[in-house]
């Protein structure tokens, strides 16, 4: 294989660079400022770094790195002295970092108690190596290799660290058929959770007629509990265009777009100046690397409609109207933006192309179970002790994630759930702790493995109460163009509201199971799929339906209008009745002879009372209903 | 339409996106960043611009919640209700900020300084519940955090008369 000329001038001047950095003798200190670190307060830490480095006068290069994964250890600071694997730090408050800067650099103190890990195989001076701790050693990082060690403003960092070699590969000694041919040797399939296989799919736009063809990249990652594209927009931009790219030049696409949710900006923000970075570096524009091959990037802003996540309301979207999507046929191949033909994969699985195409097919198939292959990012939130996220080989149980990655529940909790797949998705028991998460283990059980969302629930949460919320949700992002799916889910969440407030029929099961079946006839995939929360409840959580619906009795008292908090002035210590009345953010406790009364039509169940006198404040399940004097909203 | 002042600025924006497709929502992004919300005058001249249909502009406008097409008020907290939130009892602050601030049901305080809208998702949940104020993210907030929240909402919005 012979590069590029412009490949090799660009590599070689990016890994000087990057040699430069690695060599310089001046230690470095990294502060991760992706958006997750800026929301634990990165920025601030980043402000007191620099302040310190300053107010001791020290030599220290300062840089920014992406996130790394371990979000609950943000804001995270990484520091390196000269000839030393890099520390992490964390979590490193504006508070905390001038001490760790004061005592690293200028005391020789390693400050143990604040590292999270070294990098490499070895520990140093008592802080244990990543490779050795249960979250990294769970894990196989291909797409994240990057993510929270270079900087993702800078695009020689993504250059020297192997970056756009595949690009450059497929340039100069690949074939269109024969990338195609690697991804189909790869199985590597849509990772936004349909599961297509990407290479037939790229080969519908290749043999597809009509010109201009375009590429999209599916970033409105809407999924509430989903946040694995992120890190990837975020940490590592380039790895997303380089897969676009490649897709360009594959099915002879000529413009492709970004579409970000616009909850992301600072994807929004990386993405648009990575974009600006290739197209100077001349990996973008017109004849890419010197070949006669032409293709741009444009990047589209969301603006808060979920369903805009479905390809054809994306496209729709794209297209200045509103979201709504289409039926199928025709397929986004055939006529997708200005009615083009037109490719959309979501960001994961543009960020598995090169991989694929500097190791082989085979490489990424060889890992993963029998039908699925290679490595999927999964994020973990809910009771969660440490919210994350992971890149583990398909077919990883979902207590490797938990166990080793998430730290398990909270002490003394016990899994009673997991919701998967989104909103659209479903609530799996317990029992699946050990399934493998393969996308075919789910559609087999009738329910979707989804983008890679993971939210645990524990004892104290009530997953009719969940199940309300994700119906909820869907029916609010609902485009309304289908009766099916806009009246269908309207039902769903007032038969939801009922039964969370007590008031469930019997008959309220058999209507929401009518309600699944005729939602099968929805337009889109959003319509088909609302169902998805109520089937698998009420499959693997009957019990708690039963108990809705004839105990009127929430078991986990989450369901507010089933509970009632109740001060009981026996327990009440002498002088904390002021104190209780005191507290209450809404007003509701009231002085009661010598003792405190919570009026009910006012408590908005915050549970602040409890917490503060656990002894006196119970709460109790309400049995007797009279729905029209109950005030609670 | 008669009697209506030109919007200052807006023939500046719309000037680059003459007659372009696949731009319409980078223009309500552009029109919203300079004067907080798109205003209804604006969409004749966009429609204009864009050799659109104003119903059709006006259609894409009102499909996207993330779009005002009023003014926004002087303080806006945006909540999530995410997931993680939601288990964590973001339903319960709302509940305390609707009162505290008594909101109607817009989500507006009386004198309507004060607006609290929910927001998507974005997966911050290391930092659930959390809500913003102005922009400014308010992380891990307590239930005894929520009353301070309100305050402060109060206090930006210029004055403890409400």
């Amino acid at each position: 294989m012979v590069s590029l000329e412009a490949f090799i001038a660009l590599q070689t001047q990016a890994q000087a660079r990057w040699r430069a950095r690695g060599e310089s003798a001046v230690p470095r200190i990294e502060v991760g400022m992706d958006s997750s670190n800026q929301h634990a307060g990165a920025a601030a830490t980043l402000q007191a770094v620099r302040d310190t480095i300053q107010r001791l006068g020290l030599q220290v290069a300062v840089g920014a790195v992406g996130c790394s994964g371990m979000c609950w250890a943000e804001p995270i600071v990484v520091i390196t002295h000269p000839g030393e694997p890099s520390v992490s730090y964390g979590p490193v408050t504006a508070t905390a970092a001038p001490g760790l800067v004061e005592d690293v650099l200028l005391r020789g103190d390693r400050r143990p108690d604040l590292a999270l890990g070294v990098t490499g195989d070895q520990p140093l001076e008592g802080i244990a190596p990543f490779s050795q701790q249960p979250y990294f050693q769970a894990q196989r990082r291909w797409l994240l290799e990057r993510c929270g060690v270079v900087d993702p403003e800078d695009i020689d960092h993504y250059l020297a660290t192997g970056g756009y070699r595949a690009l450059d590969k497929a340039l100069s000694s690949m074939t269109p058929e024969g990338v195609i041919k690697e991804l189909l040797d790869a199985n590597l399939t849509g990772r936004g959770g349909a599961n297509f296989p990407a290479g037939r799919k790229w080969d519908f736009l290749r043999t597809a007629t009509a010109t201009p063809k375009y590429m999209l990249c599916n970033a409105d990652e809407g999924d509430p509990g989903a946040f694995v594209n992120r890190i990837l927009l975020e940490s590592d931009p380039h790895l997303i265009l380089e897969g676009m790219i490649i897709g360009g030049w594959v099915t002879g696409a000529s413009l492709g777009f970004v579409y970000i949710r616009d909850e992301y900006p600072v994807s929004v923000e990386r993405v648009e100046r990575a974009v600006q970075q290739a197209r100077a570096s001349g990996l973008l524009g017109e004849h890419v690397l010197g070949s006669d091959f032409s293709f741009d990037i444009q990047v589209v802003r969301g603006a808060g409609a979920y369903v805009c996540g479905e390809e054809t309301g994306l496209i729709a979207s794209i297209q200045d109207y509103r979201g709504m999507p289409r039926i199928k046929p025709p397929f986004p191949a055939q006529s997708g933006v200005f009615y083009k033909p037109t490719n959309v994969n979501n960001v994961e699985t543009y960020a598995c192309v090169p991989g694929i195409l500097n190791n082989g097919g085979a490489w990424f198939a060889g890992v993963g179970t029998e039908r699925n292959k290679g490595t999927k990012l999964f994020s973990l939130s809910g009771r969660v002790n440490r919210t994350c996220i992971v890149e583990v080989d398909l077919g990883t149980s979902i207590r490797t994630l938990l166990e080793s990655c998430g730290g398990g529940l909270g002490e003394g909790h016990t899994l009673k759930g997991i919701q998967q797949g989104g909103p659209l998705g479903g609530i799996i028991p317990a029992t699946w702790l050990d399934t493998p998460l393969d996308p075919a283990n789910f559609s087999s059980e009738g329910t979707i493995m989804g983008s890679g969302g993971l939210i645990f629930l524990d004892e104290r949460d009530c997953v009719i109460d969940m199940c309300k919320w994700l119906l909820t949700f869907d029916q609010d992002e609902s485009c309304a163009r289908c009766t099916t799916c806009r009246v269908g889910s309207m039902r769903m969440v007032d038969i939801m509201e009922r039964m969370t407030a007590g008031q469930g029929a019997e008959e309220d099961l058999e209507t929401m199971r009518h309600l699944s079946g005729v939602m099968q006839n929805a337009n889109c995939v959003h319509g088909q799929f609302i169902p998805g929360p109520f089937t698998s409840t009420y499959k693997w959580f009957r019990e708690e339906f039963e108990s809705h619906i004839q105990e009127r009795r929430c078991p986990a008292k989450v369901c507010s209008a089933m509970v009632e908090y109740v001060v009981q002035p026996e327990a009440l210590a002498d002088g904390h009745a002021e104190q209780l009345v005191a507290l209450c953010p809404v007003g509701a406790i009231v002085r009661d002879e010598g003792s405190a009364t919570i009026l009910q039509h006012r408590c908005v169940r915050c549970g602040l009372c409890a917490q503060a006198a656990p002894e006196a404040v119970r709460l109790n399940d309400i049995r007797s209903y009279e729905p029209a004097v109950r005030e609670v909203r | 339409m008669p009697g209506q002042q030109p919007l200052a600025g807006l023939e500046g924006i719309l000037r680059e996106y003459q007659g372009r497709r696949g731009v319409l929502l980078e223009v309500f992004h552009r029109v919203q960043d300079a004067y907080g919300y798109v205003p209804p005058e604006a969409i004749e001249p966009i429609a204009r611009a864009l050799r659109m249909h104003a119903p059709t502009v006006y259609g894409t406008l009102t499909f996207y919640t993330e779009f005002r097409t009023a003014a926004p008020p002087r303080v806006l907290v945006n909540m999530c209700l995410g997931p993680t939130c939601h288990l964590r009892g973001a339903e319960a602050i709302r509940r305390i900020l609707e009162r505290r601030l008594q909101l109607d049901e817009n989500g507006r305080s009386p004198d309507g300084a004060v607006g609290v809208h929910v927001v998507q998702c974005a997966g911050h949940c290391h930092v659930a519940p959390l809500a913003y104020l102005n922009g400014q993210v308010r992380g891990r907030l307590a239930m005894s955090d929520v009353v301070a929240l309100a305050e402060e909402a109060r206090f930006l919005a210029g004055g403890a008369s409400a």
